[in-house]
């Protein structure tokens, strides 16, 4: 009970939030999910903040009045509506619609993703967790939390695991759950169905639901993503976040509405606070999306960038937080390991070019292509982006994916530095190489969908309704008058 | 379902196998631990693991009847004679044995090298007795294309075998292995010609340049083919009957061991919220200590390591110092138990929770 109790209130924070800062979306499939995964990072950042820069454990209280702030301060908003708050978040109106054409193409689609979904859910909820990393960190940084340790070495492992993977699975235990180690996982798997939940939410939303069964169809053809929803690992948690931003991001550049950058920025806020490379894939992206948000805006284009600089706050906050925790030298280990290697070979990549020279295995690029290509352990995503991108170019510019095309590109370059340059040697020994691809294969697949299945020759529907909150701003106004 | 008919599969009738009598074969058997020849077959006491080698070169499937008491997991595999076999690499065969009398069709032509010419053993890990009681063997075909043809039909629709290394990558599914030919590089190339076929064909044909209906049928196809052929493989992995009860989850989790589940659930109704735990296992043995002390949460828990003045748990977090452990957690140590402790909660004779006297 505990458990789901807790789920709910993390959801009604999370929603409570995007209607405070007005980015709700007005549709009740997309706000839930999307309330889930906003509201677990809004723990996160505050959890974390908390016990790192003020010494504040992370007890009930203490995460019953994080998760109330954003309701609170949301309730406190709908006291005063503004005329200039309904004119910025009044959308154009356009219906949902859930079931994409032709039937007989999706529907075997759907059924897959249900299958996943089950499958997912039963296996991930019955088998205990299993894998040396989540013994070491990643599901040992939850039961830290929820147990109060502080202690150097506890502060290490929650900032390896991030403060998403470390706080919100200790959220029902600090709410008063026993700690329960076979349950850790359970916060991933209802993360993998608000990522489903938020790419068909959106997609029926906005009147595409091809491209949002679409993006769900391709998130769960990838086998070993599939597994790893079912186990602890952080990279997961990456790919929920970055695949949900991305949908936001091409939703962004298909309708130009402001509120989908927004979106887009809160989850890629949350992308960040996931293991200690979480900003490294989302500073990019973020950056990009700033200037996209700029470019498109025009004359309104700066003031729309500066409307958008608020939420980031969250960023620098989180930075701060790991800092205090483990200091700079362990808050930044990768911009460390880069330096390290710009300036010289390290051992370990001298070692890994040696074995790669003694012709027993092939070289690192070989290896990641393979990963990408022919293992299987992504299915057949790459191929169909590749031919895709080459067949469909023009599509690019057209369904306004350009942009979100360049973050893709970006993150998979970043992703390729780091499996052949920064660290060869966990290319070699193909302990990384497939599950570093996870995050932007998930990011990739949403991507593909919207440029397959979005066709904008064809005459879209009319969009969804406005917001709940700015109707009934709207009506308070009206009486006001 | 999945578990019945996959009960179903082990105990059915091997076609083609030809009936090998333990007691016929046992002065050929080779074994790492002492075996005895009984009435009923080939005996071994299992402390730890015990690997057999089995005098049937060229076999690909063999069909073991065995009696099996205590906590067993039996991984399989075939050897070459002249090298020590890795049993426990990927991919990983194995599976927990039931106490009691039960018959298991071991796959061979799917494991780690195997080829006509290998031998297959048993490696019998855990803590109990087991005893080869009947034995059934189907020999490869005697022609090299054959065999190849056999080890490609085995291996299309192998399981996918979950072990340490699966969190990193799911080996790679082969369609054809005698040619190197992978089900994603064969699920590509289909795809490519669906693609790239119907949009120039459509093109002779329209005169119009439509490549995306095209690409995303095509797509969607080769998909669901892929994901048909990934469900087939991973369903006799997937768990499908959670239990509410965590301690009963853990106490029949046996996927990567025979007594670790077993031993920490027992543990789990021993051991107060509040108490502190020693784990003393084999040095070597870091999934033993680590997953006890981790399935052990919220109580301290730490490694015992005698000659260390403070002891340490994962990541270094819990340091106990040995008069502030309440309780030992024993799981095949390396040194006997420490004077003045005693097994308060017994799985076997490897596997026990203790406390002070």
């Amino acid at each position: 009970v505990i458990y789901l109790v807790v789920a709910l209130a993390t959801c009604a924070s999370g929603i409570a939030l995007l209607r405070l800062v007005r980015l709700d979306t007005g549709s009740v499939a997309v706000d839930v999910p999307m309330g889930w995964m906003v509201g677990a990072a809004w723990f996160a950042l505050g959890a974390f903040a908390a016990r790192s820069l003020a010494g504040i454990a992370t007890g009930g209280w203490v995460a019953a009045a994080i998760l109330a702030l954003p309701v609170a301060g949301w309730a406190v908003s709908r006291l005063r509506p503004s005329a200039a708050r309904i004119r910025r978040e009044a959308p154009p109106a356009r219906q949902a619609h859930w079931l994409p054409r032709p039937v007989g193409v999706f529907a075997p689609m759907v059924v897959w993703i249900l299958v996943a979904a089950v499958g997912v859910t039963m296996h991930g909820a019955s088998t205990p967790t299993h894998t040396d990393d989540a013994y070491r960190v990643r599901g040992l940084a939850p039961v830290l939390v929820a147990r109060g340790d502080w202690t150097y070495e506890a502060r290490a492992v929650v900032a390896m695991a991030g403060a998403i993977p470390a706080f919100v699975p200790a959220l029902p235990w600090v709410a008063g759950a026993p700690i329960e180690p076979l349950h850790v996982g359970w916060a991933s798997v209802l993360t993998f169905l608000a990522l489903l939940g938020v790419v068909i939410g959106l997609g029926a939303a906005r009147g595409s639901p091809r491209v949002g069964w679409g993006s769900a169809f391709a998130l769960t053809t990838m086998p070993l993503l599939l597994y790893h929803w079912t186990s602890t690992y952080s990279d997961a948690w990456l790919a929920a976040y970055l695949g949900a931003a991305f949908a936001f991001l091409v939703a962004y550049g298909r309708w130009g509405e402001e509120g989908d950058a927004g979106r887009a920025l809160l989850l890629l806020l949350g992308v960040a606070m996931v293991k200690r490379e979480g900003e490294l894939l989302a500073l990019p992206v973020i950056m990009l999306l700033l200037a996209q948000v700029a470019w498109q805006g025009r004359r309104d284009g700066l003031r729309a960038v500066t409307r958008l600089l608020g939420p980031c706050i969250a960023l620098p906050v989180m930075l701060a937080a790991r800092v205090a925790t483990v200091g700079v030298d362990g808050a930044f280990p990768f911009l460390r390991a880069a330096a390290d290697r710009a300036t010289g070979p390290t051992a370990a990549t001298d070692a890994a070019v040696s074995l790669a020279g003694g012709g027993a295995s092939p070289s690192p690029a070989r290896i990641f292509l393979d990963a990408m290509f022919s293992d299987g352990n992504l299915g057949i995503l790459y191929w169909v982006l590749v031919a895709s991108l080459v067949l469909l170019f023009p599509r690019v510019r057209r369904n306004g994916l350009a942009w979100s095309g360049l973050a893709l590109g970006v993150l998979l370059a970043e992703t390729a530095a780091s499996a052949l340059w920064l660290y060869p040697q966990f290319t070699l020994d193909h302990s990384t190489v497939h599950r570093a691809l996870l995050p932007v294969s998930a990011a990739a697949a949403v991507w593909l969908a919207a440029l397959l299945a979005d066709d904008p020759t064809v005459p879209a529907t009319p969009p969804p309704a406005e917001p709940r909150s700015v109707r009934r701003a709207r009506r308070r106004a009206g009486a006001r008058a | 379902v999945g578990p019945w008919a996959a009960l179903l599969l082990a105990v059915a009738p091997l076609p083609g196998a030809r009936e090998v009598p333990p007691l016929a074969i046992a002065s050929q058997v080779g074994a790492t631990s002492p075996m005895q020849v009984t009435a009923e077959g080939i005996a071994f006491d299992v402390d730890g693991w015990v690997a057999v080698f089995l005098p049937l070169p060229g076999a690909e499937v063999i069909q073991v009847d065995y009696r099996a008491t205590g906590n067993l997991m039996l991984t399989w595999g075939s050897a070459d004679g002249t090298t020590t076999p890795s049993p426990h690499s990927p991919p990983w065969h194995h599976e927990p044995l039931e106490p009691g009398t039960g018959r298991r069709t071991l796959e061979l032509r799917t494991t780690a090298g195997w080829a006509a010419d290998r031998v297959p053993y048993l490696f019998v890990e855990g803590t109990g007795s087991f005893v080869l009681t009947g034995l059934r063997a189907r020999p490869a075909p005697d022609d090299a294309a054959a065999v190849d043809r056999s080890r490609d039909e085995a291996l299309r629709w192998a399981p996918i075998r979950v072990a340490h290394t699966t969190i990193n990558l799911i080996e790679p599914q082969v369609w054809l292995a005698s040619r190197d030919l992978l089900v994603t590089d064969l699920l590509g190339g289909i795809f490519l010609a669906g693609a790239l076929g119907g949009t120039l064909a459509f093109w002779a044909w329209k005169r119009r340049w439509r490549p995306a209906p095209f690409l995303a049928g095509s797509a969607v196809a080769v998909a669901l083919a892929g994901n048909a052929i990934f469900a087939v493989r991973a369903a006799p992995a997937v768990a499908l009957a959670p239990s509410l009860d965590p301690t009963v989850r853990l106490a029949a989790w046996r996927d990567f061991s025979p007594e670790l589940g077993p031993l920490a659930a027992l543990a789990r109704g021993q051991v107060g919220p509040g108490e502190a735990v020693g784990v003393l296992a084999k040095r070597s043995d870091w999934f033993g200590w680590e997953t006890l002390c981790f399935h052990l949460a919220p109580r301290r828990c730490v490694q015992v390591l005698p000659e260390r003045p403070e002891h340490a748990g994962l990541q270094g977090v819990d340091r106990l110092r040995w008069e502030q452990i309440d309780v030992l957690l024993v799981f095949h140590p390396e040194v006997p138990l420490p004077p003045g402790w005693v097994p308060v909660a017994v799985l076997n004779r490897n596997s026990f929770v203790a406390r002070r006297r």
